[in-house]
């Protein structure tokens, strides 16, 4: 029985390895679209004091779990009648995170910045790769991209890493004991 | 006689095996979360849950032997 278990259970992992080689994109930021020149950039401190510095043509980014962001963000070609929206994207899903606008931009501005502190919700989202995609459009043009955001920690630093673990193991159990026969009725030993 | 598992169980098990799966290759790093794999994982295992339960090709170890029964006395 534990043979073939064992390979029941290579079966799986080589079907699981050869669709991640398949769908492995590299972690990049890219603008898909930029008429009007967008740029954007961020420091973001962490609570124990130690600061990153994110660029929107960075690869990739690294956030704490915890902190404040110092952001500001400009754009060469000054855009009316103007909206924009940051989105998760998870698996075929897009989740809106924030919008800006419709705004007519009467006051002709060209950057905007602030100080947003990390939502302590972001504490028990399970560490991992997201992919943000976001978009500013007016009647001059607009630009669009995506970037990899990781959430740095453990995958068991918080209850959902923890509950995730716990869920495969005992899921899979209860897999292998539904995989397992059971005596029919009626059968004569 | 045809060996039979636990199709339903296999296939509640399944999904949320695919689901469970799902979260960890994203804790791991694994892949990102606009990958299509955290869609696909739930279905292919909630499919393969119920070939699981039914094929069962697990066996589950031989039965303890009855024990003998003493044979009856023969008078001659």
């Amino acid at each position: 029985m534990r043979r073939r278990f064992v390979s029941v259970a290579a079966l799986l992992i080589g079907l699981i390895g050869c669709f991640l080689m398949v769908t492995a994109a590299p972690a990049a930021a890219v603008f898909t679209e930029n008429q009007i020149g967008c740029q954007g950039s961020a420091v973001i401190t962490a609570d124990d004091g130690t600061t990153t510095s994110v660029d929107a043509k960075d690869a990739s980014v690294k956030l704490p779990g915890s902190g404040s962001a110092k952001w500001s963000g400009a754009i060469t070609t000054t855009t009316h009648n103007h909206s924009g929206e940051v989105k998760l994207k998870l698996a075929v899903f897009d989740i809106g995170l924030g919008s800006w606008g419709p705004s007519k931009n009467a006051g002709n501005a060209s950057t905007a910045s602030g100080t947003k502190k990390i939502p302590s919700a972001l504490k028990q989202v399970p560490v991992g790769k997201y992919v943000l995609s976001g978009f500013h459009r007016g009647d001059e043009g607009g630009c669009a991209g995506h970037m990899t955001v990781e959430l740095d920690g453990s995958p068991t630093s918080n209850a959902a890493g923890i509950v995730s673990l716990a869920g495969t193991v005992l899921t899979g159990a209860l897999m292998a004991l539904a995989a397992m026969a059971r005596a029919a009725k009626g059968a004569v030993r | 006689m045809r060996r039979h598992g636990r199709p339903v169980l296999g296939a509640i098990a399944g999904l949320f095996f695919g689901v469970f799966l799902a979260f960890d290759l994203l804790a791991f790093k694994a892949v990102a979360s606009d990958s299509p794999l955290l869609l696909v994982l739930p279905v292919a295992m909630l499919i393969v849950g119920i070939v699981l339960g039914v094929w069962a090709p697990l066996r589950r170890g031989p039965a303890p032997l009855a024990p003998a029964t003493p044979a009856a006395p023969t008078t001659d």
